[in-house]
């Protein structure tokens, strides 16, 4: 259950980060390596700024403030410089990495005992379920902070989704998802389809150093490599979620992202409680995700051929 | 709303599916249940975590094994082990860590400062919190995790293990010792390391005691450590250290080469490079750290409270010189016999000679005898 939990925690907070990326990957057809900085980034900034006695909120907000102005930096390199924008994430991903240096001053930064939004998340859970340490589902002894927290990360990923959803409904979101499809057209209307991108890449990187900073709240520690390999993570995380739901509205794939995320945490939780060989644990969660990409067309085909077959007779 | 929830009605049952697998392989783990109260076996059951698949970690956790097996603990015999990997990947340290304390097992054993962190954390609102003894953790009193470098004991009641900073002020003042004229020292370290970090910070310390300059060039990767180290040292060094950093320790060839051209020394904080080709080593191995570390496993295995055991930095320290690295050098290096005379490792003439110098023996609060059992062995390595 603990395992669970876990999983299911961590596959939320990871799911901002897959929704950063489905706005620059699949919006804006752009795969943007900013990601690997900008999550260090998210919690760079909310460690640092924590452990100088800033509130978690406020911390938190710089943090996503932080990525949002990493992400308009490669959106500028990317429209005004016109450079590759695959390149354009490559060199900001590697100024990132100074820069998270800088940031932190040090390579690791622990905030345990430090108020931060996972400290605010146990107050509520004291709130709800008074003064136990743990309480009992189905059995399963829960300690009330991890539920807590998987709560309150719920709610925050659900408001998240619903705003980013609104957003992209609105006339400039509307412009944004449009140029993305058709640059050709929104820049026949008259609109800035530079001045577009760059808003989107720094919305996408806001969301993902918000992922950042969670993760380094919620974990107790920032470090300073905690980014390698996330930007598979985050694709991954978008493609399964698109085996998942569909073609569909946007809404229904933010839902995607955020269930691809929650998936693939779960699919990690569930190959090493199978006790395999840790080497062969990178092996598996990429056979795990074939598998999840490749399951629903096969089961499709599978279904087409059948009818078929019965057509003939 | 119908349609909605059919269009995700994939994906929540995949989640809900997966779930119930995980939820269903941790039965055991239900409250009052009989099967999770004891392991299906009557041996001792320890998890072993370490963060990623690099030589180090590898080197320590043997070093934790072979000190186990010294005590007679052996892995199928009379203890289970369980290994986990991260294999570099945060997230996976963190679920990793939850598995690892909501499981019943004796001891946690963790390698490196980030699988430290993550347990820990994990651990602290575990009830009751597994025994857990961490190592190869350069500098644990700065990983936020309880430890009190001023008060040894002054720690989780459930928590030990040891710190392994390299003894960098010691080094310093052999070559003082050896060449009192020299004045600057060359380092290439990499920033994000954080064991790195804590060496480079006591190398600014010791230098600026023992009068000496530290020219310090930074090298992300492996493959930048060379050029780096050209760098530093044309920026003028009397010689080059290589510290315990993970990242530059690994291109320690392709370091020595580049010194040799610039016909400099090359000492390291890690013992075996003197075979190949640095002047000095001193320091301790990843596997003797480990086996440091495995020592107080199996002292807590044995029944010894890890309330009592004090977290200190220590670790093993040997001496290697390489009497054949001293020719070509710009400078006239000598090596005195009262230097070599505390030597672990001698060479000379490509021979490698191993001096009968032991090990230091650990601090007497680390030490511990079991209750109506014989003192523990050393035995050699």
């Amino acid at each position: 259950m603990n395992l669970l939990i876990g999983a299911l925690t961590l596959g939320l907070i990871f799911s901002l980060l897959a929704l950063g990326v489905y706005v620059s990957f699949r919006i804006f057809k752009i795969p943007d390596i900013t990601a690997e900085g900008s999550i260090t980034l998210g919690g760079a900034v909310a460690a640092a700024l924590i452990i100088q006695g800033v509130g978690p909120v406020e911390a938190t907000l710089a943090a996503v403030l932080a990525g949002f102005l990493a992400g308009a930096a490669t959106g500028t390199m990317a429209t005004k410089l016109a450079i590759q924008p695959l390149l354009a994430g490559i060199l900001s991903m590697t100024a990132l990495y100074s820069v998270n240096l800088r940031v932190m001053g040090r390579s690791n930064i622990p905030i345990v005992q430090e108020t931060t939004l996972a400290t605010y998340a146990e107050r509520l859970g004291g709130w709800i379920w008074g003064a136990e340490t743990s309480i009992d589902v189905l059995g399963w002894s829960v300690a009330t902070r991890d539920a807590s927290i998987l709560v309150s990360i719920l709610l925050l990923v659900v408001l998240v989704g619903l705003l980013l959803n609104w957003f992209f409904r609105t006339e400039i979101g509307s412009a944004m998802r449009a140029s993305g499809d058709n640059p050709q057209m929104v820049s026949a209307l008259g609109v800035s389809v530079d001045r577009l991108t760059i808003f989107g890449l720094a919305l996408s990187n806001g969301l993902i150093a918000l992922s950042g900073a969670l993760l380094a709240q919620v974990q107790g520690f920032a470090d300073v490599q905690m980014g390698i390999g996330i930007i598979a993570l985050g694709l991954a995380s978008v493609i399964i979620g698109e085996a998942l739901v569909g073609s569909a509205s946007l809404g229904f794939m933010f839902c995607g992202a955020v269930m691809g995320s929650l998936l693939f945490r779960l699919l990690v939780a569930i190959a090493l409680r199978g006790g395999l060989n840790p080497n062969d644990l990178k092996l598996i969660t990429a056979l795990f995700v074939l598998l999840a990409l490749t399951g629903p067309t096969l089961l499709r085909r599978i279904r087409e051929s059948r009818r078929t077959a019965e057509g003939r007779d | 709303m119908v349609r909605a929830l059919a269009q995700l009605s994939t994906g929540l049952l995949t989640i809900l599916a997966t779930s119930a697998v995980l939820l269903l392989a941790d039965l055991d783990g239900r409250r009052g249940s009989e099967a999770g109260a004891a392991w299906d076996s009557a041996y001792p059951r320890i998890a072993v975590v370490q963060h990623a698949t690099i030589d180090p970690l590898d080197e320590g956790i043997r070093g934790v094994l072979w000190a186990l097996e010294d005590r007679g603990f052996v892995d199928g015999e009379n203890l289970e082990i369980d290994f986990f990997n991260a294999q570099g990947d945060v997230a996976t340290s963190n679920t990793i860590a939850k598995e690892v304390t909501g499981k019943r097992y004796d001891v946690l054993v963790t390698s490196s400062t980030i699988s430290l962190q993550t347990v820990a954390n994990a651990n602290r609102f575990r009830d009751p919190p597994r025994r857990h003894v961490f190592g190869l953790t350069a500098n644990p009193f700065e990983a936020g995790v309880g430890i009190d470098r001023d008060d040894p004991f002054a720690h989780p009641p459930y928590m030990a293990g040891l710190g392994s900073l390299p003894p960098v002020h010691e080094l310093f003042a052999l070559l003082r010792e050896i060449r009192p004229t020299i004045e600057r020292v060359g380092l290439v370290w990499n920033p994000a390391e954080a064991n790195s970090e804590a060496a480079t910070r006591l190398a600014r310390d010791a230098a600026s005691e023992l009068g000496l300059v530290l020219i310090e060039g930074n090298a992300e990767s492996s493959t930048a450590a060379g050029e780096v180290a050209a760098s530093v040292l044309a920026r003028g060094v009397d010689v080059l250290w290589i510290s315990t950093d993970i990242t530059v320790s690994t291109a320690a060839d392709v370091m020595i080469e580049a010194a040799r051209r610039a016909r400099v020394p090359v000492v390291t904080s890690l013992p075996g490079t003197a075979q190949r080709g640095a002047l000095i080593d001193l320091g301790s191995s990843f596997f003797d750290i480990g086996v440091e570390q495995g020592r107080l496993v199996a002292d807590v295995l044995e029944g010894r409270d890890a309330a009592s055991i004090p977290i200190l930095n220590w670790t093993p320290d040997t001496l290697h010189v390489n009497l054949d690295a001293l020719a070509g050098l710009r400078d006239a290096w000598r090596i005195h016999e009262s230097v070599l005379a505390r030597a672990g490792v001698v060479i000379e003439g490509g021979r490698v000679e191993e001096r009968d110098v032991p090990l230091p023996a650990p601090p007497a609060s680390l030490a511990w005898t079991q209750p109506g059992g014989s003192d523990e062995a050393g035995g050699p390595r």
